[in-house]
């Protein structure tokens, strides 16, 4: 029988700011078990560091599973360490500060600011052998005044929340509100209104499961999918990645893997098995979400590229920056169709903000990455509490409001 | 470290009050596509609340070994700022509350509910792609607080869902259906499995034959679950009072904000997915009449909130897992019923939409809101018409109350769940509902 043991502690410490301040830490551990036994495969997990309950459950759920000849990948040895400090004190101070200080402005905040240390080992019969640690810092905040909005965003180390925060407060003290832009316009999409759009729409083509369930719809390699601008890739071993692995939850070697290089199409992802079903080899992107592993990305990064926020504002004859989208689980992942509203919108005419608006934009992710004028310097950070991380810049591109 | 010991740790080293849960339960995840697979899964731990120096503090474990150090982190985190959080009198609960289900999860062998998942995987209609999720959960919570509040709670709940890629002429799409419950358990299973087909074949029914709707302008008629949507998305976190004070809804207590024959309650409902009896507080539930008369009455608290707005706790403090700290959450949300019968609704409308399905949408605190129409059909001379198809119905529900023609006077609620940083259990419902104005859809 082959066995593959996974054991995660998780803590988190933080604030929430609401009303009150409301420190909190949590600490989660558990244990998850694989079992391959005569070609069927059975998986559990149990809270805490009771093995033998996980290894039980597994073994109750073995003889359902199909009979195939798969096996577990063969691991690698693997030691990291990224984790920091950060003292809860500090990171109640500094929302506290922020919010008396743009309270003095009419504009409330609240939201939640968590330091998040994660250890995680993978001991397998098929050689994996895996100890690795990362810290980050989790950051959501709901700013109130005149032009509402969310921020979500992160760091590999604590850096405060001015770095975070500043860019954006500078924008939002826009004149009131005007007219949304109307017919070929162009939009510059925040990292925080471009993930939910993006995220579904790239892991249906670029996710190896696609490849063999529907084959048809999977990027192939070689195809021209985006604007030479674009470049997307996983890459976990990027020191600011929020997830910082040097080896995925299956215990494989984790790495670069290029998905789109300026605009044309080129790697999957792929965990162990259904890599074995499609017979290729895992890409070391096992994302364990619980007792399954999916293929997804460790860190998803759109490459910055060579523009400034100034400047990609400045440049834009008539258009918007979007701050929030609404609705971006109305995607079609199959497709990349979306209707959303985006909100709040800062409406951009002659390089300059103008205001701000509201209003809904019907379009097509693929389309939106085909259209591309512009990527940002800067790469934003965002934590989704899957366990996964995305590396975002501002990007512009031409949409028909 | 036993648990009714945490909460005089907690008091010995200044807490003013001190609570802890405890959850163990055991849960159990078929899906069934092109193959079956079964998980299993045992969670469980311990949430440590404590109010201290005016302020809060919550750690979370999951082994009985940390207790105490969670106990003392919890003191330690309440002393990181000065606070000036009283909570509300309530009376101590001391009370067991057992599960409903005459047949729970744990009595149903492994073996019958795979093979429950493959009959209704066989009964969906062809589609490029099918699955179907089941999952089950049954253990045990346990509240003590340092007033004397005790009570236990037998846990199980049941949840299945269907979701389908579809393609045809082109075009693709997902559908997708959803019902469980905390209330009935595997005996109910036939009716949660017609519940979910028929919910899908509605929804194929639209993407097959349905076209872009055309009509601006028009009444709209909402089934109970597209109306129960409104009514918890659009309306309901408004009252919430956590979120109150950010929305159109603050200082508004006691004011008319909808015609008078509009009532909006949250309540226990029969078989309802956010039915319990007391909150994660140990506060016994209150149905809540949100809007009576078309006056905003009461919204809904925690006993911090309570103690805040000076009215009684009335059972919404709600946690995920024990995980979590409790926060103010609806339970089940609806309009109050009115006396049509559907028929005379659908009579009503010369030319409007029948809304039947909601996809997935977003609401915001203006009670603005914006849903994708899963299943919708056209309305002409009170009948229903060709079925719709890639619609969104969006408006702001405070301004179409009052575009408000008639209420059903049945209510009928899909179990189904909300997310607000933690996920809970709720049902959307109500009666039907016509709008004759209020609600675009595009």
């Amino acid at each position: 029988m082959e066995r593959e043991v996974y054991r995660l502690r998780e803590k988190r410490i933080g604030v929430s700011l609401e009303r009150n301040l409301r420190p909190f830490a949590r600490v989660r551990e558990f244990t998850a078990v694989r079992l391959v036994e005569n070609g069927k495969v059975g998986s559990a997990l149990a809270e805490g560091r009771d093995e033998g309950e996980a290894l039980r459950l597994a073994r109750e759920t073995l003889r359902f599973s199909r009979e195939e000849d798969y096996e577990l990948p063969s691991g690698c040895r693997a030691r990291w360490n990224r984790t920091f400090e950060a003292n809860v004190e500090d990171i109640a101070g500094e929302l506290s500060a922020l919010a008396d200080e743009l309270g003095e402005e009419d504009i409330s905040l609240s939201g939640t600011v968590e330091l998040i240390t994660r250890r995680f080992s993978v001991e397998s019969t098929a050689g994996a052998d895996v100890d690795g640690a990362y810290s980050l810092v989790k950051v959501w905040l709901e700013v109130g005044g005149k032009v509402p909005f969310q921020l979500s965003g992160g760091f590999a180390s604590w850096t405060g929340l001015r770095p975070l925060v500043e860019p954006y407060l500078g924008l939002v003290g826009a004149p009131g509100e005007v007219k949304p832009p109307k017919g070929s316009v162009e939009g510059v999409m925040a990292p925080v209104s471009l993930y939910p759009l993006l995220l579904g729409a790239v892991l249906w083509k670029f996710r190896g499961s696609t490849a063999v369930k529907a084959p048809e719809m999977v990027a192939k390699e070689g195809e021209s999918i985006a604007s030479p601008l674009v470049t997307l890739l996983d890459d976990p071993r990027d020191e600011g990645s929020l997830r910082y692995v040097k080896a995925d939850d299956e215990g494989v070697k984790a790495g670069r893997n290029v998905l789109i290089d300026a605009g044309v199409a080129r790697g999957l992802l792929w965990d162990s098995y259904t890599a074995w079903k499609a017979g290729r080899e895992s890409t070391g992107n096992g994302i364990r979400i619980g007792e399954r592993i999916f293929d997804g990305p460790h860190n998803m990064t759109l490459a910055p590229g060579r523009k400034g926020l100034d400047a990609l504002i400045g440049e834009v004859e008539r258009g918007f920056l979007a701050l929030g989208v609404r609705g971006a689980n109305t995607l079609d992942p199959t497709t990349g169709d979306f209707s959303v509203v985006v909100t709040p919108a800062l409406v951009i005419e002659r390089g300059e903000i103008k205001g701000f608006s509201r209003f809904e934009l019907r379009g097509n992710v693929w389309q939106l990455l085909k259209n591309t004028t512009g990527v940002g310097k800067e790469l934003a950070r965002i934590w989704l509490d899957e366990g996964l991380s995305l590396s975002l810049p501002f990007l512009r591109t031409e949409v028909i409001v | 470290m036993d648990a009714s010991r945490v909460v005089e740790l907690a008091l010995s080293l200044g807490a003013e009050y001190a609570e802890v849960r405890e959850e163990r339960l055991i849960r159990t995840e078929i899906t069934g596509s092109d193959e079956i697979s079964v998980s299993a899964r045992s969670t469980g731990g311990f949430g440590v609340r404590v109010l201290a120096g005016g302020s809060w503090g919550f750690v979370s474990v999951n082994s009985p070994k940390d207790l105490e150090w969670a106990v003392e982190k919890a003191v330690k985190l309440a002393q990181v700022s000065k606070g000036n959080v009283k909570l509300a009198d309530v009376k101590p609960a001391r009370d067991r509350v057992r599960s409903g289900m005459r047949v729970k999860p744990p009595e149903v062998p492994l073996d019958e509910k795979v093979e429950a998942v493959k009959e209704l995987l066989n009964a969906l209609p062809e589609a490029s792609r099918k699955a179907v999720k089941y999952s089950d959960f049954s253990g045990i919570k346990r509240l003590i607080t340092s007033e004397g509040t005790e009570i236990e709670w037998e846990l199980s709940g049941i949840s299945l869902e269907a979701n389908l890629a579809v393609s045809s002429s082109g075009r693709s799409s997902w559908l997708f259906g959803l019902t469980g419950s905390v209330e009935r358990g595997f005996e109910a299973f036939d009716d949660m499995r017609e519940r979910v087909l028929t919910e899908i074949q509605g929804q194929m029914k639209c993407f097959l034959h349905g076209k872009r709707p055309r009509l601006r302008d028009v009444p709209v008629l909402l089934s109970p679950y597209f109306a129960g949507m409104i009514a918890h998305e659009a309306l309901g976190h408004l009252a919430e009072a956590d979120e109150l004070p950010n929305t159109p809804l603050a200082e508004k207590l006691g004011e008319r904000i909808a015609p008078e024959f509009v009532g909006l309650s949250d309540g226990n409902v029969e078989d309802g997915h956010g039915n319990d009896l007391y909150d994660d507080e140990g506060v016994p539930v209150k149905k809540v009449e949100i809007l009576k008369d078309g006056v905003f009455n009461e919204p809904l608290v925690d006993r911090e909130r309570a103690y805040l707005l000076g009215i009684e706790p009335n059972g919404r403090a709600r946690a995920e897992s024990y995980a979590f700290e409790p926060m103010v959450r609806m339970r089940n949300t609806y309009f109050e019923p009115g006396d049509w019968t559907f028929e005379e609704l659908l009579e009503e409308v010369k030319l409007g939409y029948y809304l039947v399905s909601a996809g997935p949408g977003q609401t915001g605190l203006d009670s603005s809101f914006t849903a994708g129409v899963m299943e919708g059909y056209v309305i002409r001379n009170g009948e229903i018409a060709e079925p719709i198809l890639g619609a969104t119905a969006s408006g702001r529900a405070l301004d179409a109350l009052s575009g408000i023609r008639g209420m059903g006077k049945e209510l009928d609620f899909e179990n189904s769940y909300c997310g607000k940083g933690q996920i809970v259990r709720v049902s959307i419902g109500g009666p039907h509902v016509l709008f004759e104005r209020g609600i675009r859809v595009v």
